[in-house]
């Protein structure tokens, strides 16, 4: 290698801490969670089971709101195209009811939607997520042996993609987003988006021609390419829809996004330069 | 540039791709937005003035001369409507008479295209059911069958049913309606609706024994204790035991209150003398006449049916045609008790009979004296309540209930979702900008990289089409679009420009180095792009069968088939067209 590649590499290599600064970071959220909650991940209605109503409203009206329904949960919420609207978390009466109630008290609402799960299903709907998750993990991996038939990058890749579902995870739960099952198949769109990107990487990077710098920079352009596409598809779902569900998934995707490319570029790459470049 | 364009077409994936987008917008079929004005008729229920008139599927264009163009109109011109009204459907006139705007009708605006929109969109109400305990596929179809014949009767329309089933196998039945009133749904559902009639004899005892008589046979009973020996059996309290082929049940005194107390509260006075005997001497049997499988019709018709002020309310009548082994059963429980002329000169038979659903009492009748003889097969249930609404309604949900029997397993409302129409509709129209929007983002990102029309056009061209086969494979199969399917699709369009990027670069690379010849440069390129879609697919494939009833199937499913038809068609197309410009 030359002098100014040398240099390079050295400090690539130190760029290494952030995925594992990262890794801690998740722990620490997942670990909290733990200890005010008892689980490791803060889940939603349809994972915990509960009803919940969601009103649009004109204006920020979120204590009103409290008032009139003491014993609820409410989280108030805005954003550009919407406005405000609100999440209310109620006991026994029906979405109906609490509306008419809502309304008599002089809040204001536009429109609603409600969503009610029971405490078996919910249950049900984690326990099938969980298994879910093990078998989408088998199945990427046998993926990943059979492209690369060589246990050391595979394990690289496998390491990678779980890293970035493990962030991408305690990002959202950092971010106050609570775990559906929009934002479980959006995790599961992470990993196989991993892999993808992995695999192009180590495939280039192993069997490309022409130095390791220049195998990494002719990928990098078709990755970052793809990477900002899928960005900029997710960024006009974000903001063209109204859907609250649309949206949670775009998040997801977008923050995963973000970590794969971290956790690729500063920790696989290096982990190929080392075991790749070695003697070239 | 002709020679390329002519090679192109010798391809047969080409070919395949031209067939399915032309498919694909026959089946979308767009131009319904533009055809014929009206409102279809979502359903007609049995109640109906317009019974065997109208029709669900056919088109209303006018009421009374005039013209309905959409639901809001029609409901204009229905509410509280009262007099002749006539309708032009499908083109052709027809007319009835209408009452209080009650045109047991209700209408859907015409679809705009054949692509199906989810409640999600078009705003509605999802309820997932679950059964109590084991359930047989038997049941769960007659379920479904018996709940759907529920929801038509009285009336709640446009529903849809499903069977789902979770991957432990678990059947779950998800019924989907416009409308945001869980509610309604619930009042249905929660019954089982068993029914039963049943009429009360009583045997007088004089030195501890006494006899009953059923049909024409008589039966001798005994005390012996606390319990009674009837027909050589030990019977005692609550139990029930059989007399010639009559379910009988011997009532206890405590019991026999609520029934007075039952019957005086609807009007019953002690000098009819057809309360139940309260005496020391005298013991009352329950007999079940009949049960819910002894209904063979049930009548929702004007002439079988009448409601009419009543006092301080309204009270209901409706005429249910009964089996002949039921009547056959009544018969023979009611022939032997004796008929006695009440103040008003009427004869009836001294006893009553109560009908139960779900072991409730709902109502008490006096017998006529002219059923104490022969086989009737007809009788007629009755109620009342206080206002012309709740009668209605109290009427129609037993109508509902005895025409489709009891349910053979309950079930559990487990999850609701309802979504406001006003929030649906803002999904739809947002979500085809948000589809088109990133369609054009990703254009304009592709041609900042790649800064050459032979690149970014067709890109721009494979994701509409990519779009356009998806949605006409949805609409093919009606397929309900939904926020799950939108997501879907957002992803498959999103994959999509990843994999057209990778095969942009691999010719790209493959044209400066020329290394390598076009077979290997699509082998290269194809097998990281399997690969890929591999993991996508295996990522979708287990959210294929977990979480009933939410968002996961949909978007599983809609997106692993939009990723396999751009493996297999359309990205290869793509992939032959860069070939052929570059």
């Amino acid at each position: 290698m030359t002098t100014i590649e040398e240099k390079l590499f050295r400090n690539y290599r130190k760029l290494m801490i952030v995925p594992v600064l990262l890794l801690i970071f998740s722990a620490f959220v997942l670990i909290g969670n733990y200890a005010s909650t008892g689980e490791f991940v803060k889940k939603n209605i349809e994972l915990r089971g509960g009803s919940r109503i969601t009103v649009a409203l004109s204006s920020q009206q979120e204590d009103i709101i409290r008032q009139t329904l003491p014993s609820a949960s409410v989280r108030g919420l805005w954003n550009p195209i919407e406005g405000y609207s609100a999440t209310i978390e109620y006991g026994e009466s029906s979405p109906e009811e609490v509306v008419d109630i809502l309304k008599s008290s002089g809040v204001d609402v536009v429109s609603y939607s409600s969503e009610e799960v029971g405490p078996a299903l919910s249950e049900a709907f984690w326990s099938q997520v969980q298994t879910a998750l093990l078998f989408a993990l088998v199945v990427m991996g046998i993926i990943v042996f059979v492209v690369f038939r060589n246990p050391v990058p595979s394990l690289a890749v496998f390491s990678c993609a779980f890293a970035d579902v493990l962030v991408t995870l305690a990002l959202t739960q950092f971010f106050g987003m609570e775990l559906s099952m929009g934002i479980f198949a959006g995790l599961l769109m992470i990993l196989g988006y991993s892999i993808d990107s992995d695999i192009l990487l180590t495939n280039k990077m192993l069997k490309g021609e022409g130095s390791m710098t220049d195998r990494m920079k002719s990928v990098a352009k078709t990755i970052f390419t793809m990477s900002a596409t899928t960005f900029v598809v997710l960024l006009s779902l974000y903001f063209a829809t109204s859907s609250f569900v649309l949206r949670e998934i775009a998040s997801v995707l977008m923050i995963g996004i973000s970590v794969d490319i971290i956790f690729t570029w500063l920790q696989n790459a290096n982990l190929l330069w080392i075991f790749g470049g070695r003697g070239k | 540039m002709m020679a390329n364009i002519s090679s192109l077409l010798k391809e047969p994936r080409v070919w395949i791709f031209m067939i399915l987008i032309i498919g694909s917008v026959i089946a979308i079929a767009p131009w319904k937005a533009y055809a014929s004005e009206g409102v279809e008729i979502a359903s007609v229920s049995d109640a109906s003035p317009a019974r065997g008139k109208l029709a669900a599927g056919m088109i209303i264009s006018e009421i009374n001369g005039q013209a309905v163009g959409s639901k809001a109109d029609y409901e204009r011109l229905t509410t509280g409507f009262d007099g002749f009204a006539k309708v032009i459907a499908d083109g052709l006139p027809e007319s009835f008479w209408v009452e209080g705007g009650d045109f047991g009708i209700t209408v859907k605006n015409l679809p705009e295209s054949n692509v199906n929109l989810g409640i999600d969109l078009v705003g509605g109400t999802r309820i997932l059911l679950a059964p109590q305990g084991n359930v047989t596929e038997e049941q769960v179809e007659e379920s479904l069958a018996a709940l759907q014949t529920r929801m038509n009767i009285y009336g709640l329309s446009d529903i849809t049913f499903r069977i789902i089933r979770d991957i432990s196998g678990m059947p779950y039945i998800q019924i989907e309606m416009a409308g945001t009133d869980p509610e309604q749904v619930k009042t249905l559902l929660e019954r089982q609706g068993k029914f039963e009639a049943k009429i009360w004899r009583s045997a007088d005892f004089t030195d501890g024994a006494a006899s009953l008589e059923i049909g024409s046979e008589t039966y001798n009973i005994t005390r012996d204790g606390d319990s009674l020996i009837i027909a050589d059996r030990r019977i005692s309290q609550n139990s029930t035991f059989e007399l010639g082929g009559v379910q009988m049940v011997w009532l206890p005194k405590e019991d026999i209150e609520k029934y007075t107390a039952f019957d005086i509260s609807e009007g019953v006075s002690d000098a009819d003398r057809s309360l139940m005997p309260a005496g020391n001497n005298t013991e009352v049997f329950l007999a079940t006449v009949y049960t819910g499988n002894d209904i063979v019709f049930v009548y929702t018709d004007a002439q079988h049916s009448s409601l009419r002020k009543s006092g301080s309310g309204y009270s209901f009548w409706f005429t249910v045609s009964i089996s002949q082994e039921g009547a056959q059963r009544f018969a023979d429980a009611i022939k032997p008790v004796e008929i006695y002329v009440d103040q008003t000169g009427e004869a009836h038979v001294r006893s009553r009979i109560y009908y139960f659903i779900d072991d409730k009492i709902t109502s008490s009748l006096g017998i006529g004296s002219g059923l104490s003889t022969g086989i009737h097969t007809e009788t007629s249930i009755q109620g009342g309540e206080p206002t012309a609404e709740k009668s209605v309604s109290e009427m129609r949900r037993l109508q509902s209930i005895l025409r489709s029997g009891s349910l053979p397993v309950s079930w559990e409302r487990v999850k609701t979702d309802t979504v406001s129409p006003a929030l649906g509709m803002g999904f739809a129209s947002s979500a085809l900008i948000a589809a088109l929007s990133a369609i054009l983002a990703v254009t304009v990102v592709i041609f900042i990289r790649y800064r050459d029309i032979r690149v970014s056009v067709p890109m721009f061209l494979t994701m509409c089409s990519e779009l356009i086969i998806i949605l006409g494979f949805a609409s093919f199969i009606h397929w309900t679009i939904d926020l799950a399917a939108i997501a879907g699709i957002i992803a498959t369009i999103g994959t999509g420009v990843d994999h057209q990027i990778i095969i942009a670069d691999e010719i790209k690379s493959g044209l400066i180095e020329r290394v390598f010849s076009w077979k290997q440069k699509f082998k290269r390129a194809f097998s990281i792009i399997f690969a890929a879609a591999a993991t996508t697919i295996g990522a979708m494939l287990p959210l294929m069968f977990i979480g009933a009833g939410t968002v996961l199937s949909g978007f599983a499913i809609t997106t692993i088939i939009g990723v396999s038809v751009g493996v297999f068609v359309t990205r290869p197309v793509y992939a032959k067209v860069l070939e052929r410009l570059l």
